[in-house]
């Protein structure tokens, strides 16, 4: 709590956090595509695949995390998994292990009862689980409580290697994870499960981020990759919302990471976060603000004065791209250095002189650089 | 030149010049010597040439210097490889800025065969293939950055 700010919090976050996630500044027509998607995910019962791409610093995983916020209050409707692409993926099984280790396996093996209460028979011979019949004694042994058995059936699971055959024993599976087609296997009983029986139908909505860095693959690793989520995909015509992120300079870029068949299933309109201009920045600011005010007191700039953060806005846009981790880095830095500087009784406005006063430091920035191709 | 010529003896059969010519070499062969671009004797080179200090023939029995004509087929063979080097280094030239450009409007490495596949869509008149792209890569340290086996970034710096 910032009385002296008017501020509830520490307005200016760098790195995406989830618990900042539930807050969004600027980029009306942004918010308002986030809503139409999550509208539309709920109104239609089909699968969909979205591509989102934004250029560099732009809150493409902010967007995510603010998406998979709104999943969340769709009282179960959907189910979101945010997961972020390996780094140096050799295969689909990297993949599927970060999207299988953001699973909720707490509401999965609550899925698990409600197949038991629907079935008669062993849970092992449902046709849900056909396909992988070990995932079944895997989520019941993390539900059973038991942290040992609990451990070895989440690595069973996220098919990690190491796993000897006693621990097979002990969580009660006869096979491992370790081929792409085990991978989209055990993904689809894992979708099936947790969209199973829910009225009205539920939908699993995995965020893939950083898709991007499918571009620095050996082909074979690439083509594996796009084939395994597009059989995966197809397996669900049904339940399941697949939304891609990229983060590079040039959206038409996108179209050389994805195969044939995942561009001619990709939704039309995607959505895209590309440089702010100083009219949007402004507004970024103010509603970043406004967010975190704790009364109203007329003035929406405070703890700056308005003109102080068109100064700050010009000062950036002349140098550097507008993005809106830059403003924040900026106007964090300048806060700082303001209170720093001041007493903690002082209670006017910060001027434009002070905000220009703070940003003169030569140091300031200096690596903070554009990315190569992307000066305006 | 001809005063040191003996004439050409008499049991011996003339043997064409073979020329060869490619994008990196070319070259002629005349009695088992191969005369290269970046290799030759003076006299190719200069209407005037001490013939003596010549490493590849000798003056006695040297057919460039009993057939002028030659030397003016070879020096229009190698000022027309010339030409298509020049073509060629314009090209590549064309073809690195092309590659860079698309690099550096990524932001990202990419593995050599993703940015071939932009170059060839965007930059038809290349023509490029896969390995073409990566040997050029990385051949040109200063240009493209190598951050791992295949991959390779931009290395212009921000701005320029």
């Amino acid at each position: 709590m910032y009385e002296h700010l008017n501020l509830n919090a520490w307005p200016f976050q760098v790195v995406p956090d989830p618990q900042f996630a539930t807050v969004w500044a600027g980029r009306p027509e942004t918010k308002q595509e986030l809503e139409r998607l999550l509208w539309k995910m709920q109104f239609a019962p089909k699968s969909s695949l979205h591509l989102l791409w934004a250029n560099f610093g732009m809150g493409k995983t902010h967007t995510l995390l603010h998406l998979r916020h709104l999943c969340q209050h769709t009282e179960g409707a959907l189910v979101p998994v945010y997961a972020v692409m390996a780094k140096r993926a050799r295969g689909f099984l990297e993949v599927y292990r970060a999207i299988a280790s953001e699973l909720p396996y707490r509401f999965l093996g609550d899925q698990l009862v409600k197949v038991g209460n629907s079935y008669s028979g062993s849970l092992q011979l449902h046709a849900l689980f056909s396909r992988s019949p070990g995932v079944v004694n895997a989520i019941l042994a993390i539900r059973s409580g038991d942290a040992e058995r609990g451990t070895i059936a989440r690595q069973w699971l996220l098919g990690q290697p190491g796993l000897l055959a006693r621990h097979l024993r002990a969580v009660d599976v006869s096979y491992r994870i370790k081929t792409p087609e085990d991978g989209i296997s055990a993904l689809s009983v894992l979708t099936g499960l947790a969209t199973f029986g829910s009225d009205p139908p539920a939908k699993l909505v995995i965020m893939l981020d950083e898709y991007q860095r499918i571009g620095e693959l050996k082909p074979r690793a690439m083509n594996e990759i796009n084939a395994s989520l597009h059989t995966y995909y197809n397996e669900h015509p049904k339940g399941l919302e697949l939304i891609l992120s990229f983060a590079f300079g040039r959206e038409e870029n996108v179209a050389y990471l994805l195969s044939d068949e995942l561009k001619s299933r990709a939704e039309p309109q995607g959505i895209r976060l590309d440089v702010l201009s100083k009219a949007e920045a402004m507004d970024f600011l103010r509603d970043l603000l406004e967010q975190f005010r704790i009364r109203d007191d007329g003035r929406w700039a405070y703890p700056f004065s308005p003109e102080a953060l068109e100064v700050l806005v010009d000062y950036i846009a002349t140098r550097k791209r507008l993005t809106p981790r830059r403003l924040m880095l900026y106007a964090n830095h300048v806060l700082q250095e303001s209170q720093a500087c001041s007493d903690s009784e002082t209670t006017g406005p910060m001027t434009k002189e002070e905000v220009l006063q703070h940003v003169a430091d030569p140091r300031l920035g200096q690596i903070d650089t554009d990315e190569p191709g992307m000066t305006p | 030149m001809n005063d040191l010529w003996s004439g050409e003896p008499e049991d011996e059969e003339p043997a064409l010049p073979v020329p060869g010519m490619g994008y990196r070499k070319v070259y002629v062969r005349i009695d088992g010597v191969s005369i290269r671009l970046y290799d030759h004797p003076p006299c190719v080179d200069y209407d005037e040439s001490d013939c003596s200090q010549c490493d590849f023939f000798t003056p006695q029995t040297c057919r460039l210097r009993r057939d002028p004509t030659l030397v003016q087929d070879i020096r229009a063979l190698f000022r027309l490889h010339r030409q298509r080097l020049a073509v060629y280094s314009k090209l590549r030239q064309k073809l690195i800025r092309a590659m860079h450009f698309e690099l550096r409007q990524h932001g990202r490495a990419l593995h050599y065969t993703v940015v071939a596949r932009m170059v060839k869509d965007r930059y038809p008149e290349f023509q490029v293939t896969a390995k073409r792209i990566l040997l050029i890569m990385a051949a040109h340290p200063k240009e493209f950055e190598k951050v791992r086996q295949g991959v390779y970034r931009s290395r212009v710096s921000p701005r320029s």
